[in-house]
Order: structure tokens, then sequence, then C-alpha cells
């Protein structure tokens, strides 16, 4: 993981200065900023290995503001990178090569509810949670739920092709975008989709999600919505063994039920949010499952009986069931406070977002376990089962330089394990600049080729968001790593707002 | 059309000089390999040759050459714990749901058997369950194509969730193979439900259609299937339910009570499939649109279509869920489509052509551009970087798809 900074890998920029006199006669002084001081807060995204900050940061209100900074940024060959409120994995967001960072945030407003097409219209640096704050009166919900939804903004969902929790049984964000407005790389402004799933010709709308910002900056979204489930019924199954878990949940597959959430918490994560969150999930069990179950009443009735045959017949040594809003808050907050949790064993996380088949999900496991002994590294697994999305959390010390070397040579270690038995880099994290260098491990030249003559089509001059997804270097995935510049991450541990996974 | 089936050696050998004595002239293409797609695209390239992806395509062509992926056919790994299946996209349709079945999974979408995977793939050809259960790009979770430089690729991956890199194999599903054929796919897989059971309902205004739709959409009825249709002046309603016999006994309970007509049971899903393929597909004689509106758009569509005096003859057939409407008749004008896609345009929609054969073959290749250029987006970006997609891909224009103009 290179360290980067402007000037190293970008061009030298001689007419800076009057490209940001431009900037401000149209923005305004207020939403142009080029201070040191201004510009650290954008040196990185949640991504915190990898800084380098922008050489000015621009704060548009609407999207031919960003098409009049899109068309400057062309004229002065500078490069420009979207940012929402920076909560993405993979330095999605980072100014590799310097330049402009444009902020959506200023763009936050939810335009529409159209209750009746059961879709939304909102600006990209609308907060997830806002969203479904503001759908409540309607019944109706947005389903794509990052555990970051309380921060991160739909924008950043898009480009990232975001997942969360609920994926399993309602999809990523792509399966949730009817159409998007967009100013592309020349800085025209246009909507490329329209309020029906049903793409009019070939799918644009689904290539420009979880393109990272490299084709183009979304400005607008209409977005899907689901009417909002009867019941809600959450599950905690405790496990004596891994083995047990995991075969649970190939069975809860292939019993036909679908649940709305399939969980899995290692014992090491069980004890850091008992530790951190008074939870008081089963610790004398090796893996716990949440489940959730939503739906019309008797359709769950008719579930829980299933679910429950299929968690005896596993082994289950204790279920405890979350019926109320509060207890499912109980439940979902340490789940989602699990990450913060760890903050008390280690100061910093290295975390690899992987999917593999999820009847690979106990092999992989005793992989992780194996490397995380060997490379004497601690290694929580708190992670999206359902879809066999892995989050193997690798906590160091960033100060301890051996343990870094530990934590990425056990860390790729695991990333070609994944990729062994036919899983993929990111689940819903995107490549940004953390994974880049491992794509020529899963795709072959000519796969990469095709995805680069789509992203020289949509921007010649490659100034979007440079240097993100493709790999930079020659070879096959040697991404020397080094962490020169270690995270400063402390969680919060005390009021649970584990944000990241 | 009759075509000489011909193997690409043969094919290099001729240098299709001339079409084979005694035959209107044309060759069909047979490959066995995903490898061999590449190589004849490859060869179509430096010959500047057009390759259609139908029999009725290549009638256009001055020298027809019809790319029929039918021996494509094997499934490469099906992942039974996993719910994938990877395999070559010309299998049909049949065969993989009968392969499925064995193992208790299906791709929960439904066509004539004999549909090649490559057809429902080219068009995302929406489905019978389509409102309920998603499009074929749903399911998609991998493609390979074979692209004119002859190179055989990939996206996504064999797992059920992926951010890497750009989606190109959600590009590639419903392209019609514009920018290269899609040679092998790895689809989602989901249970199949114990038990089935079809219903059909008749309603009398055209205002109680559209409230008994919303009314069951909005139930707690385990539906499969919804599809409405207007016959001679009466709404008829097709309902499939789906889950183990326990709740169907529920559901059918609850759909007896939903209406003051007592609805007529159609028995298992196979005494459904004839009625509902046909009014999927209509009449091979008839022009058949499909207009893609907001979900909650096309009762006021609908409605609006009827009011007009010249729209008598044509019929209509209602996905609800979905937003769907598909209009048919045996002698649309061009006028009348044009009315038909004003009006999808006025609530917020568009039209596709699925279907206008005989008109077109008549009255010439003109016509069927016209038509075609309905399945593009109208919005001149949007059909700039669809062009230039498709010379990236296909420099020299071989992959011939007269439904796209590209």
């Amino acid at each position: 993981m290179p360290i980067t900074q402007p000037g190293k890998t970008g061009p030298k920029r001689t007419n800076l200065r009057s490209f940001i006199h431009r900037l401000r006669a149209r923005l305004g002084a207020r939403y142009v900023l080029d201070r040191p001081e201004e510009l650290l807060v954008y040196e990185c995204d949640a991504c915190t290995l990898i800084k380098s900050p922008p050489e000015v940061v621009v704060l548009p209100r609407m999207a031919e503001e960003v098409s009049f900074v899109i068309r400057l940024c062309r004229q002065f060959k500078i490069p420009y990178t979207a940012r929402g409120s920076g909560t993405g994995l993979s330095g999605g967001a980072l100014p590799v090569e310097g330049g402009v960072l444009i902020s959506l945030n200023r763009m936050d407003q939810i335009l529409e509810i159209d209750a009746k097409n059961r879709t939304a219209t909102v600006e990209v640096g609308v907060v997830n949670a806002w969203l479904n704050e503001a759908l409540k009166p309607y019944g109706l919900f947005y389903a794509p739920d990052p555990s970051s939804q309380a921060a991160c903004t739909l924008g950043g969902n898009i480009a990232e092709n975001a997942g969360g929790i609920h994926c399993i049984k309602y999809g990523v964000t792509t399966d949730h975008i009817l159409a998007l407005e967009v100013v592309l790389p020349d800085g025209t402004v246009t909507w490329l989709g329209g309020k029906n799933r049903r793409s009019h010709g070939p799918n644009l709308v689904s290539l420009m999600v979880g393109s990272e910002g490299t084709l183009g900056v979304i400005t607008k979204a209409i977005v899907r919505l689901l009417p909002c489930p009867e019941k809600v019924r959450v599950f905690l199954a405790a496990f004596d063994t891994v083995a047990d878990a995991g075969a649970a949940v190939s069975t809860i597959i292939k019993s036909g039920l679908l649940p709305s959430a399939l969980e899995f918490m290692d014992a090491f994560t069980v004890k850091a949010v008992n530790e951190a969150f008074r939870v008081g999930f089963p610790e004398h069990s090796e893996a716990v499952l949440l489940i959730e179950l939503d739906g019309f009443e008797s359709q769950i009735t008719h579930d829980e009986l299933k679910l429950k045959e299929i968690l005896d017949a596993h082994r289950v040594m204790q279920v405890r069931i979350g019926e109320t809003e509060a207890e499912r808050k109980v439940l979902w907050g340490a789940r989602k406070g699990a990450v913060a949790a760890y903050g008390r064993f280690q100061p910093a996380f290295y975390l690899h977002d992987c999917v593999i088949p999820r009847s690979q999900l106990v092999p992989i496991l005793e992989k992780i376990n194996e490397v995380a002994a060997r490379y004497r590294i601690i290694i929580g697994n708190v992670f999206h089962a359902g879809d066999g999305n892995l989050h193997p959390n690798i906590l160091f010390d960033p100060d301890d330089p051996d343990m870094v070397q530990r934590v990425l040579k056990g860390g790729e270690e695991i990333l070609h394990a994944c990729l062994a038995v036919g899983g993929t880099l990111s689940g819903e994290h995107g490549i940004g600049i953390e994974k880049a260098e491992y794509m020529a491990l899963q795709f072959s030249p000519e796969s990469l080729e095709k995805m680069k003559l789509v992203k020289r089509i949509f921007d010649e001059a490659n100034l979007a968001n440079p240097q993100k997804i493709f790999p930079q270097r020659a070879g096959c995935g040697e991404t020397h790593l080094s962490i020169t510049n270690p995270m400063q991450l402390a969680p919060n541990s005390q009021n649970g707002e584990g944000l990241w996974i | 059309m009759d075509l000489a089936s011909i193997t690409l050696d043969d094919l290099q050998a001729r240098q299709l000089a001339q079409p084979p004595k005694g035959r209107k002239g044309g060759w069909r293409l047979t490959p066995e390999s995903a490898g061999q797609v590449a190589e004849l695209l490859h060869w179509a390239q430096d010959s500047d040759r057009k390759i259609a992806m139908s029999a009725a395509d290549a009638e256009w062509l001055d020298e027809p050459l019809w790319l029929d992926l039918s021996r494509l056919n094997q499934v490469r790994q099906h992942s039974v714990e996993d719910f994938t299946i990877q395999m070559e996209t010309g299998i049909t349709f049949g065969d993989l749901a009968a392969l499925l079945e064995k193992h208790q999974q299906e791709l929960p979408l439904s066509y004539p058997k004999d549909t090649l995977l490559a057809d429902i793939l080219a068009e995302d050809r929406p489905a019978l369950e389509t409102g309920l259960r998603g499009y074929p790009r749903d399911y998609v979770l991998k493609t390979e194509i074979a692209t004119p430089d002859g190179q055989l690729t990939l996206s996504g991956a064999d797992v059920v969730k992926n951010a890497t890199g750009y989606d190109l194999h959600k590009l590639y599903t419903g392209a019609r193979h514009a920018f290269g054929v899609v040679t092998a796919v790895t689809l989602k897989l989901v249970s199949l439900p114990s038990a089935r059971e079809c219903w059909q309902y008749s309603v009398e205004s055209d205002n109680a259609a559209y409230s008994f739709s919303a009314k069951l959409l909005s139930s707690q009825l385990p539906l499969r299937v919804c599809e409405l249709y207007r016959e001679d002046g009466q709404w008829k309603f097709l309902v499939e339910i789906a889950g183990d016999s326990a709740q169907l006994k529920d559901a059918a309970n609850l759909l007896i009570g939903m209406s003051e007509e007592q609805p007529r049971f159609l028995g298992a899903p196979q005494c459904r499939t004839i009625l509902l393929q046909s009014l999927q597909n209509g009449p091979t004689k008839d022009i058949v649109l499909e207009a893609v509106l907001p979900v909650g758009g096309w009762p006021n569509f609908v409605d609006a279509l009827l009011q007009r005096p010249d729209f008598h003859a044509i019929r209509f057939h209602v996905r609800p869920a979905a937003g769907l409407v598909y209009i048919s008749g045996e002698s649309m004008h061009v006028r009348q489509i044009e009315a038909i896609a004003a009006e999808a345009r006025h609530f917020g929609g568009f039209v596709q052509v699925v279907q206008a054969p005989f008109v077109i073959q008549e009255q010439g290749i003109q016509l069927m551009a016209t038509l075609a250029e309905y399945n593009l987006p109208r919005d001149e970006t949007a059909r700039r970087l669809l062009k230039a997609l498709k010379s990236g891909y296909d420099p020299k224009g071989i992959l011939f798809c007269p439904q796209l103009p590209l």
C-alpha cells in the first residue's frame, strides 16, 4: 500500500493559482478551499492507511457547478476525485494525484419521494440514514444499509456499489438504482435511466454504479423503494464450533428460507462486543449467528419454525430472540459496533472484504485462524455469512513495524486463499487504491483491458479519479505493501458507532 | 431461411465466396466452444463480414451469416450448495430448468422451453415473474464474452456479491450481443418452491381492474406471477402463488375471499404455461410493443390509450408489479406506434419494439430502422456513449443487430 503525495505522482502545476482563481469566481470563495489546514481533512477516507491531500477542495451545490469544475479541470489538465462523507474503506475518495477534490456534501436534498411509484429522487450528498428517516411516514424504505449509514452518503454508496447487512435478501446498491444524473468527464450533464428498472437499451446505469468515480461524477439519483416489512424478528444463535455455525448457514440457504440478514461473529468478536457494550452474548460459544426474518406475521411464524429446526439440527447451544425494536437494537448495535470494540485490543485494523462461495466458509475460516497463529496476529471475524462476504479484521499496533509486516503478509495470504476457492476481491467496499494492484490476480490482462477500454471511452484524458481500480504496476498482483504512515485509528467503543463494515 | 451449416474450418477454406448452389444463400455457423466463437468473430472482423445472432436477422445481410449458439450448451460448474451455476449460453431454458429441478433449484423466471439462454440474456427478457422476481440481469453474476478482436474475457465472479471492477456483465446483459457474444454465464439460483398454484379472475371495468391489481400486490399472498390482460372489453387476472403446501392452502383461502366473483382454479403451473406464453409473445404476425412505465403509472397510460378512437383492435397485457404493458395488434400503423410512445413518455416511461415481423419484411429495412430507433434511449448523450462503446468493442460493426441501431 504505497503512500502517495501530490507532486510525487501527479504533474507539477504551474498554473494552479489561475485555476483556483477561476474556481472561486464561479463557486464563491467560501466553497473553494486550498489552505493546508483545510486540505488536511481530506487527505484520506476511512482507509487511513493511505494519505494524500488534494491541492484544492471545491464544494459545489449543483450539477452545473460540478460540470464547470470538470470542464476547467480538462482545460488545465488537473485530475479530480469526487467524495461524499469519506467513509469508504478502499481509498476510493483519495486524491492520489492531488488535484481537485469535489466534495458533494452540499448537494444534500431529498428532491422527491414518489410513494405511488416507489421511488425517491435525491442529491448524492444525502446521508443514507436520512433518506430512511424521511421515508418512515410513507411505510417505505431504501434497502442498502452499509454499517456506516449514519454518516455515508448515497453518492458514495453508488460509487462503490455498497452493500450492508440486508443485502442477502434485498440486494446491493446496484439493485436499487433506477437512474442517475451524471457529469461526464467532458463536462456534459446527463440523466441515464428512468423510473423503472427496465433499461432502455444497454444498461449504462449499472455500469456507472460501482465505477468509483472513474467514469464521471454522479450528482443525483432516482432510487427504488420497498414497502417496510410488517414484522421483523432477530435470532441470535450460539454454536460450540465454527463448523456447526458454517453448516447451519449452508442449510439455511439450501432450505429456501430467505432471511433478511445472516451475520457471523467469531468467539473473539463476541468477547470484544461483550466487553465493550455488555450485551451478554454467550462467550463460551465459538461462533454466533445473527439471523433476521422479516415479512408478514404469518410468513415469519412459518419461517421461524423452519429456522429453529435447522438450528437444532446443527447443535445450536443457545437461541435468543429480539422481537421488540429495543431488543433488536441491542443485537444489531453489538454487530455494528464490533469493529469499534476491537479498539480495546489494538489501536488499528487492516480489513479485507473478499467474497467466497458460501460452501467454503468453514475451510476459509480455518485458514484465517491458521494464518493468525502462524503470523502471531489477532484476527476478528464479523461478516455477512449469508453472502459469503468475509471481513477479516486484522488488528495491529502501527508503532510495531514487525507486526505491521506480519499483518500485511497474513492479509495477503488470506486474500490469495479466498481467490483460490473462486472468490472475489471485494463484496461491497470497492477496489479503490487499496486493492488495485490485486486486480491482476482476479482478471486476465485481456479482461482488465476491456474495463480500461470503457474507462478510455468515458475519460480519454484520464482525469476522473485516476489510479483507481486498475493496477498501476506491471506484474501480477505484486503489491509491495508497506505502511509508512500508519493509520491513527482509535475506534470509539463507548458509543458503539462502529461505522465501517 | 434455409442456411447451410458450416464449421469454422469450412468457412475459412471457402472464404464464403459463394452461397451453396440452389440455396437462398447464407451460412449457419454452429461453434462448439467459446474459443471457436472468439476465433470466428476475429475472422469476421478481419474479413469484414457481418454476423447476425438469429436466422431472421441474417436475412437482412447481403451475405447472410448466422451464429447459432445451440451447440454451445455445456454446464461448466453447478455449485449446488452455493446456489450458482456456470454454463454456456447455448443451453435451452427447458434443459436448464430440468437440470436445476433435480436439485430443487431454479432460476425463478420462466420462458418457453426451447428459448436459448443467450437470447434471454441478450434482451434481458422480462418473464412472467419479472415484477416479483426481477430480470435476468439480477441473476447474472459473471459473463464470458467473445469479442471481435478474438478475445474471450470475463467480468464478475462466481459468487453472489461482488464490487470488483466495472460491472461489465450487467452492461452486456440486455445489450443484444452488440459489444460481444456472451458465451458463458454464471447465474445465481434460488430454491424451487415445493408447490405452485395458478388462479384466474375476471374483472368487468377498467377501474375495478386497476384497484384489484393494487389490492393483490399489497396483499400477504406469496405471489409469483400477477398478469392481467384485456379480452373483449373485460380484464382477466392470472395469479400464481408459490410456497409450501400449508402456505398455499392459506393463500388460496385469502385469494377466494378477495373478490366478489369466485376465481377460477387453473391448477398447477403447467396448466397455464401455454396460455401465458401466448400472452407473453403474442401471435407471430403481431407487432408487439413493450411500454415501460413507473410501476404505479400503468393504469393512467392504459386509460389514456383506451380513450383513443383508433385503438379498439389493440390488445393490452399488463405486468403490473413491473410497470410493463405489452401492446399488440396485427395491423398497427407507425402513427399508432408513435402515439403509444408519446403517451408512454407523457407518463414518464418509454416504448420498445418487441416484435414487428411481417410489416417490417414487407415494407423493407427503412421501416425496421425506424422502429428499432425506439429501442434506444432518446437522450443524445446516452446514445453517444452507447455508440462509442459499440465502436470501441466492435470497430467494424461486424456484430449485426438490427434491433439496436448503434
